[in-house]
């Protein structure tokens, strides 16, 4: 618990220096100017929406090996946030596309894999408020947990065939030290902020479920 | 694997049965792709031109929207009669459930295709005939992949309160490469292929319709536990 | 074009999804210790085996 909230702290600390340095420190882009800026928020929600559904794809598969119901409460716990920063990812790439492409949407690639994403795994959320029984409710999502995955890279490539437009992806490699420096910084922030919510989702989940299994008089 | 084969061939020819000595499925299936068609042609207008250009993309959304109750359907006649319950009490390995369920529902798409293709046809004047093979090919590839992952989530499904909501849901993104391989791969074929990019929605295809059957077949079983 | 409103914007939509999600999580996890506290004082209903 001491832990947890540490590293809560850390986190916080994290992102808010993180910030500091794209939006303050580092030099503004010498194409796109200050806009650029939103880069450092941008690419950590997309690369935590990967993780987080990765994440999810690993939970599913150990639990249909394994039938562990900790495995399920991981899962959900990732698919949460894992939908929350598709949306974001989604949000904060249309404001950039405003003022550099003058679009808010386009039908690009990744553009449309991601809203597709979101639209899978809501639906993965969905399914669970079907069922009250843990155990089905388990199995169903664990199912769309590894149909879901699976489809991803396919999806992409179907519609990297239809269109394509976007800048190659941003990775710290393809940019001056300086960008690239600040934006691993966003990354690891974001990540241990990812960490955090996850633990923190994920210990409510086995409470509540603690809770529906065992009923009010389980110790906690 | 050959009693595998022979009860998803029991299966099948149940479900075939069934449907033909009832009949009301596929005629409303029939009705309703055709309306489907009429409903597009007249939200784009009467310019026959556009709508040849637009052909294939409003046949594979005619296919893929009835695809989609007719699998609604698939295992209704399980569900009326005692639910998941009644398919556990089935013999053999579950997979065979999915197999049959899927051959039956590729039959009545194949039967709903024959009609629907020629109607396509006549409606958009185009001259469908010259690229008959290719366009079996595709509709078949296409037919394939819609109907191994819409088996698996109406089994998914057919429990769920609001199901008829969330089969659509959880299936129109997974279809996503059907789409978009079924309605590229027919304008291609259907304009000579002008730019050469048929083979690879064909491959396209392919792919997905054999890595969702791997996975599909894999996972069945977790979907009647109980 | 400025690029302050749309990174305003931008930042702080993200923060405050996250802060939102925060709340959410706490109310959730109070609600859960709170019907605990209530159901242990209450006797509640026999665990099930």
């Amino acid at each position: 618990m001491k832990g947890q909230r540490l590293l809560g702290l850390v986190a916080v600390v994290g992102v808010a220096v993180g910030s500091f340095w794209g939006l303050f420190v580092a030099p503004a882009d010498a194409l796109q100017g200050d806009v650029q800026r939103l880069l450092y928020v941008h690419v950590p929600t997309a690369w935590l929406a990967m993780l987080s559904f990765f994440v999810v794809f690993l939970a599913s598969t150990l639990y249909l090996v394994q039938r562990k119901l900790r495995w399920d409460l991981l899962a959900v716990a990732s698919v949460e946030i894992g939908v929350l920063c598709t949306a974001l990812t989604l949000i904060l790439g249309s404001l950039w596309a405003k003022p550099t492409w003058g679009i808010w949407w386009t039908w690009d690639p990744r553009l449309t894999t991601t809203a597709l994403l979101l639209v899978i795994y809501v639906g993965y959320l969905i399914v669970r408020s079907m069922t009250d029984d843990p155990e089905q409710r388990a199995r169903w999502a664990a199912v769309i947990g590894v149909i879901g995955f699976v489809q991803v890279p396919i999806v992409y490539l179907s519609v990297f065939w239809w269109r394509s437009l976007h800048q190659p992806p941003s990775s710290p490699r393809s940019m001056a030290t300086v960008f690239g420096a600040t934006l691993l910084l966003n990354l690891a922030a974001y990540t241990l902020a990812f960490t955090y919510l996850l633990l923190r989702r994920y210990r409510l989940a086995r409470d509540e479920l603690a809770f529906e299994l065992a009923g009010p008089e389980e110790a906690p | 694997m050959s009693g595998i084969g022979r009860r998803a061939g029991a299966i099948l020819w149940k479900d075939l049965v069934t449907e033909v000595r009832t009949r009301q499925g596929f005629s409303a299936m029939i009705s309703f792709a055709a309306l489907v068609l009429f409903l597009f042609s007249f939200a784009i207008g009467p310019d026959t031109q556009l709508l040849g250009r637009l052909a294939g993309g409003l046949l594979w959304v005619a296919i893929l929207f009835t695809g989609t109750l007719s699998l609604g359907r698939a295992f209704q006649s399980e569900e009326l009669a005692g639910g998941t319950r009644l398919l556990r009490l089935y013999p053999g390995d579950v997979r065979a459930i999915y197999l049959g369920k899927l051959l039956a529902n590729l039959v009545l798409l194949a039967a709903l295709e024959v009609l629907l293709f020629p109607a396509a046809a006549v409606l958009f004047q185009i001259d469908m005939l010259p690229h008959a093979p290719g366009l079996i090919a595709v509709a078949a590839l296409g037919t394939f992949g819609l109907s191994t992952i819409g088996t698996f989530f109406a089994g998914l499904t057919v429990h769920m309160r609001a199901r008829e909501l969330l089969l659509p849901l959880l299936l129109f993104p997974a279809l996503v490469p059907v789409m978009l391989g079924g309605v590229n791969a027919t304008d291609g074929i259907l304009m000579g292929d002008p730019m050469g990019r048929v083979e690879g929605w064909v491959r396209l295809l392919v792919a997905y319709d054999v890595i969702l059957f791997v996975v599909c077949v894999w996972i069945f079983p977790v979907i009647l536990e109980e | 074009m400025s690029a302050a409103p749309f990174l305003i914007a931008g930042y702080g939509i993200t923060w405050v999804v996250v802060l939102a999600y925060l709340l959410h999580l706490r109310r959730r996890e109070r609600a859960v210790a709170r019907a605990r506290r209530a159901g242990a004082g209450a006797g509640g209903p026999e665990p099930t085996p």
